[in-house]
């Protein structure tokens, strides 16, 4: 049995992490980056075309969206895709190629990293501890690389996504402000909601809850420029970061309970762990054919969360009444 | 009947101390002045009275952040 080919896609501030993580456990990996630094780079195997990504047993997609394209192009082939995308116009593309990817039998998992991605995999953690599930919400701070934060200042212009009360929902990015608490060293920010695709993803995967969100952190800055270009420069290398899913339901008695967990760090790290650790586990077990999120029961079997722990992401869980804040 | 001071004594008052008018009228700007010392005063009696009735901005002390390990399924 060969050694699988794990081809990469974009190799910017996130990928170069995943390709770190890969060759770490001993996984070929070939990156296909048309920028000039990769170029540099004369220690990785570079691929000339997106074309030659078709010859490897996976292709992880870390670069800048859309990535909605070249899935189709990869699923149609039939070779397994791992994308950690987070544009939600880009994921609606992503997830109406379910079709074609049982069609091929080939598995997509999509929204592998921070948020979504953990988003997920803490929602799955937090839902299992509950009788009745009712409501999630996800709350999420930094950006990794420089396209990620260009992502997140479009996010808060656009018109966001909410599921609420059965029904979708559309209110405008940077609207509904919610104080925060972040795992420390992060602390407590503002959050806004803004075009994040987990409520997509996470409503697939928890059909029974009935209202779910998510915001992202931002300032008074980002708000008022959010429908402008970006001001200021991005963080070249990215920022500390955290992701915070509170889910709230029923216990076994019918008493209402709230659990919160969340996981902080450096963005691109967390997100190429997590990235990484779903690749890994692919490469081990195979799933179903078709479009898959991190938070779905098919990927429940893989035990992600705790691989990606071994691989250095530390959960955190609230502890105390979650309760609103009287100030 | 007699009109005199001693038949009518609050009458015959009124007559000797006759009303008193304004002879220079209030500047409007010393007018407007005045008014918004009121309106300042009135809302920092308000403000004050508020501020003393509230619990006061102390953010939620309770609870924390605790790592916890995440065994294999």
């Amino acid at each position: 049995m060969t050694t699988p080919i794990v081809g990469l896609a974009g190799c910017g501030v996130t990928g170069s992490r995943v390709l770190h993580h890969l060759a770490a456990h001993q996984v070929r990996v070939a990156v296909y980056d048309p920028s000039p630094a990769l170029a540099r780079n004369t220690r990785v195997v570079r691929l000339e075309s997106a074309a030659d990504l078709m010859a490897c047993d996976l292709v992880v997609l870390c670069g800048p969206a859309p990535h909605a394209p070249l899935t189709e192009m990869l699923v149609a082939d039939a070779t397994p895709v791992v994308s950690v995308g987070d544009d939600l116009d880009d994921m609606q593309a992503l997830l109406a190629l379910q079709p074609l990817a049982e069609r091929h039998g080939v598995a997509a998992v999509v929204g592998a990293g921070m948020a979504p991605g953990l988003s997920g995999l803490l929602a799955r953690y937090l839902a299992a501890q509950l009788h009745t599930l009712d409501e999630l919400h996800v709350a999420v701070h930094g950006t990794a690389g420089p396209q990620c934060a260009r992502q997140h200042h479009a996010a808060l212009g656009d018109a966001a996504l909410g599921w609420h009360d059965g029904e979708w929902i559309q209110p405008p990015g940077g609207s509904g402000r919610d104080l925060v608490w972040f795992p420390e060293p992060i602390g407590a920010h503002d959050c806004y909601r803004a075009a994040l695709p987990d409520p997509l993803l996470l409503q697939r995967g928890f059909p029974t809850a009935q209202r779910i969100s998510a915001r992202v952190s931002a300032t008074r800055r980002d708000r008022l420029t959010a429908r402008l270009p970006m001001l200021t420069p991005p963080h070249a290398a990215g920022d500390l970061g955290s992701v915070r899913v509170e889910a709230r339901g029923a216990g076994p008695h019918g008493e209402r309970v709230s659990v919160i967990a969340g996981v902080a760090g450096p963005t691109a790290e967390l997100a190429a762990v997590v990235c990484a650790a779903t690749v890994g586990q692919l490469l081990r077990h195979p799933v179903a054919p078709g479009v898959h999120a991190l938070g779905d029961e098919a990927l429940a079997g893989l035990d992600l969360l705790h691989h990606a722990t071994q691989l250095g992401v530390r959960v955190q869980e609230f502890t105390g009444v979650a309760r609103a804040t009287s100030w | 009947m007699r009109a005199t001071g001693d038949t009518w004594p609050h009458m015959a008052g009124a007559a000797a101390q006759p009303v008193r008018r304004a002879t220079v009228a209030t500047l409007p700007a010393v007018k407007m002045l005045r008014r918004a010392l009121v309106a300042l005063s009135l809302a920092g009696t308000i403000a004050g009275l508020l501020r003393m009735r509230g619990k006061g901005g102390v953010p939620p002390q309770e609870g924390g952040w605790r790592e916890v390990g995440v065994p294999p399924q």
